[in-house]
């Protein structure tokens, strides 16, 4: 799982109000809210520190004040809307960067606690969907980004639909809303992240940890049937799943993992 | 819609949520426990959790009675509810389903 070092000392907050630095006050936050202080914090920024600004003027300032070509200053969480002209500049003074078009991210409370929890990684920040391209980006904790495409969230069986217009993220992170459809963090982290399987794998208190268990649990994931791995028959996908097929054969493998829609190495992963 | 249980105001004033949301991880059906940062999943079909962590026992007692034993009317308890709702929503993976 990808860790960022979140140095909570080391937390520079772009902001001239004090509400959003009081609600972050767990993060224990510098607050930066003028252009010299805008300056003074690059001059003393000798250690990589997690940069949350929530002013797109005080961004700037700071890309203005830059002394180029710049060190890496940390990491950058813009909950301001984001001008994409100063994104390339923000991704070379920056390791990572956060952003939205549209707001999309947690209250700053919510936002607090997940930004000091040591499972920052396995939580999200916030997101936006893209209607042109049909994908959802979601900025976990750590600041890394996911994106998944519109077909990864199916209507639920009792017909609810995502409204890919209507985007939040809720429950301290742990869950993503479209209008009145919800899915879980942790389904999404699943579904696309190796990494994560690998730890939430250990988690699990019973779990058939052969390759058939795995190939059943991502059948199911896929809400697939065994009758719909054609050419390979319902029986044989239960043996395989059973765990009764001594070797699985390399041609059934690749059939099971194109119908799965993932590589047969990541098979076993699930 | 996601299958939310309408808890007492102290559980919820405690930001406790229980739920089944459109996309879950599917197997084994569940029902997911909600505070914080934290989830906690608790098997329909078993009735036991599925995770070593977090600590099952970070839950009040009370909200577990309340999912596994409680009635939600006359009708129906309300761990009946919830299986119930997860087949609406996973009717490919049933509570009563060996599949």
């Amino acid at each position: 799982m990808t860790t960022l070092s979140l140095n909570q000392d080391k937390t520079i907050v772009l902001s001239r109000g004090v509400t959003h630095v009081r609600k972050l006050a767990a993060l224990r936050p510098r607050k930066v809210s003028t252009i010299a202080e805008v300056q003074k914090s690059l001059q003393e920024a000798n250690e990589p520190s997690l940069w949350i600004s929530f002013e797109g003027a005080l961004t700037n300032e700071l890309l203005r004040s830059v002394r180029w070509p710049s060190k890496s200053l940390g990491h950058a969480l813009l909950l301001h809307r984001a001008n994409l002209a100063s994104m390339t500049a923000l991704q070379r003074c920056f390791g990572r960067v956060a952003f939205s078009a549209d707001g999309g991210f947690l209250a700053d409370e919510e936002l607090c606690e997940v930004l000091m929890s040591p499972r920052r990684g396995d939580l999200l920040i916030g997101g936006f969907a893209d209607d042109a391209s049909h994908t959802v980006t979601l900025w976990r904790g750590n600041l890394d980004s996911i994106t998944v495409p519109y077909s990864a969230f199916p209507k639920s069986g009792d017909g609810t639909a995502p409204d890919f217009s209507q985007f939040a993220v809720t429950d301290c992170g742990q869950t993503v809303q479209f209008g009145d459809y919800e899915a879980s963090t942790d389904s999404i982290l699943y579904e696309n992240d190796p990494d994560y399987r690998r730890t939430i794998k250990k988690n699990r208190i019973v779990a058939d940890s052969s390759p058939g268990g795995a190939i059943r649990r991502l059948r199911l994931q896929r809400q697939l049937r065994r009758s719909d791995f054609s050419p390979l028959t319902e029986k044989t996908i239960a043996r395989i799943e059973r765990g009764e097929s001594e070797k699985i054969q390399p041609k059934t493998l690749a059939i099971l993992a194109e119908k799965l829609g993932v590589s047969p190495d990541e098979l076993g992963t699930f | 819609m996601p299958a939310e249980l309408l808890l007492s105001n102290k559980l919820r004033k405690a930001r406790w949520k229980v739920k089944i949301r459109e996309k879950e991880r599917l197997e084994p059906p569940h029902v997911s426990i909600i505070n914080g940062t934290n989830t906690w999943r608790l098997c329909l079909r078993s009735g036991d959790f599925l995770d070593e962590e977090p600590d099952p026992d970070e839950i009040p007692e009370e909200l577990l009675k309340y999912i596994k034993i409680e009635r939600l009317n006359d009708e129906q308890t309300v761990w009946e509810w919830l299986c119930e709702r997860w087949d609406e929503m996973y009717p490919s993976n049933k509570v009563a389903s060996a599949d």
